[in-house]
């Protein structure tokens, strides 16, 4: 896999994404909440990681035309379905994203009741929810490509 | 527990993961887990390997009975 495919889809480029759309919205949404910098570069964070991904995205499919990469697809790309080995390794992902959402989701929503006084707690918490399950899916992936690189 | 002699044979055959994961339209990766017995493949998958290796299926995936089956065949 070259650099370019390894980087678009790589979880952390999602938990990125869902870092900055977090970032953004308090920013945006909050103003009177943040520190002054974070509202003054608000969309600085968005607009580069768009650039750095488009710039990317475009490199990848105009050098590797056979293995391109969908602009908009409603499958996440650090999904990996090229053969049934690869099915597996994301279907054991998805199950252990799975089994930390089915904890996390209603301590999430505990945290937000006790925190209602908070107005911007709600949006951190599922910003760092979402990168929070790419993290944990990046982990199971390579945890199952260390297993590979034993042999 | 499904065992199979997959490495064995590539490596009669002098294979690659990479070489006999071309043969039967997979990626090296996933040869390499069906040798260290992680992933348990489609019997598709089964055929086309043993079908590469020129032999039965039986002959390059088998079944390890436990002892507790074993005891129970007898």
């Amino acid at each position: 896999m070259t650099w370019t495919e390894k980087m678009l889809r790589s979880p952390f480029m999602s938990a990125l994404c869902m870092l900055i759309v977090g970032y953004t919205f308090e920013a945006a949404v909050y103003p009177e909440h943040m520190p002054d910098w974070m509202v003054r570069f608000k969309y600085v964070p968005g607009v580069a990681f768009i650039i750095v991904w488009i710039l990317v995205w475009a490199v990848h499919n105009l050098r590797h035309p056979d293995r391109k990469i969908r602009f908009f697809h409603y499958l996440p790309p650090e999904f990996r379905e090229e053969d049934e080995g690869q099915a597996w390794t994301t279907y054991r992902a998805c199950r252990t994203v799975y089994i930390f959402m089915y904890t996390a989701i209603p301590v999430a929503m505990l945290v937000m009741a006790l925190a209602r006084d908070v107005p911007y707690a709600p949006i951190a918490i599922m910003s760092l929810l979402g990168a929070m399950q790419c993290v944990l899916f990046w982990r199971e992936m390579r945890k199952w490509a260390r297993r590979d690189a034993e042999r | 527990m499904l065992r199979t002699r997959v490495r064995e044979l590539r490596a009669r055959f002098d294979w690659s993961q990479d070489d006999l994961g071309k043969k039967v339209g997979v990626t090296r990766q996933t040869i390499g887990m069906i040798e260290k017995g992680d992933y348990a493949p489609s019997v598709i998958l089964a055929l086309k390997i043993a079908a590469a290796f020129g032999l039965p299926v039986e002959e390059v995936f088998f079944l390890e009975e436990s002892g507790d089956q074993r005891r129970s065949h007898e």
